[in-house]
């Protein structure tokens, strides 16, 4: 039998994976903005248990249960959505479907737990540096979970129009990045302002 | 559709998708895809997402700015002659606001976006690509940033500002409108670093980029870094202020400008000016001709700046003692030390140029030069800043010798003086300036890609001679003042005599230096009305990829992207050349 293909195919040459870079750098950018809150709030809280004085307002009640409760629905978000990495990289569409709707859906949770504990803490937002601190800190980590939710919700429906597939799992992979760093951010929330409050 | 942001797998990636030939990629879509038609007029502006016009607006926007910029730092230099008879803002209150306005509006409305505008030309030029990375998301920086530095001047025009006694409304504009200015800017950071990071030809590795992409990498790098930090203080003081009473950032003087005021400082000023030293890299060896030997080692010292310039660490609203402790001093101290390896450089290129071919000078190396010496000037003064706490140091490691000490103190105590005086605006002024002359540099070099031909020499020359100028009269009195205890602004205080007489020399550079911005936009003007000959691909014999495609840049900006096998190819043999140099590699076994 001859061969129809006397030239060698080109090599494939490597694919830039530009979203995965410009991902990183967003999330090296957000993670130094939440460095420079973490900082100033332990400096803070420092120079007030030094003089002596309550770092939480007389008042306010920040219980464990909600934050905790958080944490656990984005560990397990953490799970679903490496499932869905998993799952596109599998050409497995149906469970990646389903991975990227129930990682938003505990995003949306984490929300909702959210308001919960604002409203239970009972910390009036204009007069303590702690709640200043607090809500400025809580609220950024709210805002980085919509840009999540918004980012897989994006990466979900190029899915379902085909964009993604074991060759190119670059925006679910992206969405991934951007969630575990969210993670991330939440838990050191957790350690620093509501464990060691 | 406009902005395009296509897959991977199509057009706008030559890498992925385009057939490889045996001297490059093809860079026309696959299939032969008809080419996008251009927008024209408005559409052609505001929904663009080519990065040639997102640059050009960035760089329109920011000279406006700039003009805006050195006026209102010409008043403040007006009243600082005499605070006590001169008045032009009215109160104190209202010459605070323009030193915040000009100190702010310096940096992030003119110096970083015009680096940022004449990246978004050239490094996908640069580069080889055909595009920016994340197209979108650099247009929507160059309308956030734009929007942001809109609101944020008239907000100040508004009473607003960091606190300072004025319209709590505005003043709550004045921390959001900053910070909507700084996220665009560091979105189109991002833009830029992937592209460089991401999108580099077949054959180019990351240290084989030109110097400009490189400093464009270590600068977006330390941006990307620090400035968020920046945008923590912003949002805690706007959070703050929405209270019955700021509890926070309340301080009697300066408000929550005490918290913002380590960007204007060194080491982090430093960081803004860190492209001037890419724009530079890449002049001094097209003068001559050659090679830029030590390539790496000239990486290495942009690189080293970069990483000197790191200072969100260094709030004093944090920690009051910070300009006197030592990673502070000793970062100050080494500023100077890249420079110098920079310099040592590129005097190798000029001995050994000067040898192949005499220099041809242009305006755009006398803008160059001028910028590298007026930030070798800022280090300097940075380095003098600390000199007194760092001499404090050694004499208290040394304090049971008292015999090396006596007779230095009559030469040492001003130097420790000069914490707090207007030293800091001269330096401050040396860096930001600095830069402008550098953005102007780039402006004149790559004018055939930015607006499609080469700017008036003249012209050029006049402008880099007012805005050098300039620069020293605006910069060096200041310095000289700190002598004399001139405190910085926006405090005022009692000073020697003498102080008065340099303020006017200020006030002569004001002059000059907006004199020397109108010079380059009647260059502008003059290069639009007569534009003479097109420019052709390569006028000045340029050594990176950029010089290989029309003047302005197609759409797309390449037919064919050839391989790269080093940092110059421009001065690679063509593959004939080395086909006929190398006569039996054909034979050589596979």
């Amino acid at each position: 039998m001859s061969d129809l293909s006397p030239i060698p195919p080109a090599p494939v040459l490597p694919r830039p994976r530009t979203l995965l870079v410009g991902t990183t750098f967003a999330i090296a950018a957000t993670l130094m903005y939440f460095a420079a809150l973490f900082g100033v709030y332990l400096h803070q809280r420092s120079l007030f248990v030094k003089a002596g004085q309550d770092w939480i307002p007389a008042g306010a009640d920040i219980q464990l249960t909600a934050p905790s409760m958080v944490l656990w629905t984005l560990i397990l978000s953490a799970v679903t959505m490496q499932w869905a990495v998993y799952s596109i990289a599998r050409d497995d569409r149906r469970h990646a479907y389903m991975a990227i709707g129930i990682t938003m859906l505990f995003g949306v949770m984490t929300l909702n737990q959210t308001a919960f504990q604002y409203v239970q803490m009972g910390l009036e937002a204009d007069n303590s540096r702690a709640a200043t601190l607090i809500y400025v800190i809580s609220g950024s980590h709210i805002a980085m979970t919509v840009v999540g939710i918004l980012f897989l919700g994006l990466t979900g429906f190029r899915a379902l129009a085909g964009q993604y597939s074991s060759r190119h799992t670059d925006g679910i992979s992206a969405a991934a990045m951007w969630w575990y760093a969210l993670i991330f951010v939440y838990a050191v929330i957790w350690y620093a302002i509501f464990v060691t409050k | 559709m406009t902005i395009t942001d296509d897959p991977p797998e199509t057009a706008d990636d030559p890498v992925a998708g385009g057939p490889v030939s045996d001297v490059g990629v093809d860079a026309a879509p696959p299939g032969g895809a008809a080419p996008y038609a251009e927008p024209t007029g408005l559409a052609g502006l505001f929904a663009s997402g080519e990065h040639k016009t997102i640059g050009r607006v960035y760089l329109a926007c920011s000279a406006i700015f700039g003009l805006l910029a050195l006026v209102v730092g010409w008043l403040v230099a007006l009243e600082q002659i005499d605070m006590a008879t001169i008045d032009v803002f009215g109160n104190a209150e209202g010459y605070f606001r323009a030193v915040v306005l000009f100190r702010a509006a310096i940096v992030f409305l003119v110096v970083v976006p015009m680096f940022l505008g004449v990246a978004m030309v050239v490094v996908p030029l640069q580069l080889g690509a055909p595009s920016v990375a994340f197209p979108r998301l650099a247009a929507a920086s160059l309308w956030a940033w734009l929007v942001g530095s809109g609101i944020f001047v008239a907000s100040i025009l508004a009473d607003g500002g960091p606190n300072a006694g004025g319209d709590l409304a505005a003043i709550e504009l004045t921390h959001l409108a900053l910070g909507l200015t700084v996220v665009g800017l560091l979105a189109g950071s991002i833009s830029i670093l992937t592209t460089i990071v991401a999108q580099r030809p077949p054959g180019m590795t990351l240290f084989e980029v030109p110097l400009f992409s490189w400093s464009m990498l270590v600068a977006g790098g330390v941006w990307l870094l620090t400035l968020p930090v920046l945008v923590a203080d912003l949002a805690l003081g706007w959070v703050d202020l929405r209270g019955t009473d700021a509890l926070f950032f309340e301080t009697p003087v300066l408000g929550n400008y005490r918290y913002l005021e380590w960007v204007f400082e060194q080491p982090q000023v430093f960081a803004f000016a860190i492209p001037l030293l890419g724009i530079v890299a890449e002049l001094v060896p097209i003068l001559f001709g050659i090679r830029q030997r030590l390539y790496g080692v000239m990486m290495g010292a942009i690189g080293g700046f970069g990483l000197l310039t790191v200072g969100a660490y260094a709030q004093p609203a944090f920690n009051t003692d910070v300009r006197t402790e030592a990673p502070y001093v000793v970062q100050s101290l080494l500023l100077v030390l890249p420079l110098l390896v920079l310099l040592g450089g590129w005097a190798d290129t000029a001995v050994r140029g000067t040898k192949v071919r005499s220099p041809r000078p242009t305006p755009q190396l006398a803008l160059g030069l001028a910028a590298v010496i007026m930030l070798l000037a800022g280090a300097a003064a940075a380095a003098l800043r600390v000199l007194g706490p760092a001499i404090g140091g050694l004499r208290e490691l040394g304090r049971n010798d008292r015999s090396w000490q006596d007779g230095l103190d009559d030469f040492l105590d001003p130097l420790e003086d000069l914490a707090g005086t207007s030293a800091l605006s001269g330096m401050f002024n040396y860096v930001v300036l600095a830069g402008l002359l550098a953005a102007v540099a780039g402006l004149h070099y790559w004018a055939p890609k930015i607006v499609g031909r080469t700017l008036n020499a003249p012209l050029g020359y006049l402008s880099a001679l007012a805005l050098l100028g300039g620069t020293v009269l605006f910069s060096l009195p200041e310095i000289v003042n700190g002598f004399l205890e001139e405190p910085d602004a926006p405090y005022v205080g009692p000073v020697d005599d003498g102080v008065e007489a340099l303020n006017i020399v200020v006030v002569v550079g004001g002059v000059l230096l907006v004199v020397g911005l109108l010079a380059v936009g009647a260059n502008l003007a003059v290069s639009a009305r007569w534009p003479g000959p097109g420019p052709g691909p390569d006028p000045w014999g340029g050594h990176t990829l950029e010089w290989t495609t029309a003047s302005p840049p197609p759409r797309g900006n390449f037919l064919v992207i050839p391989v790269v096998q080093s940092e110059a190819p421009m001065l690679d043999p063509a593959p004939d050349e080395e086909a006929a140099a190398h006569p039996d590699a054909e034979e050589a076994p596979a």
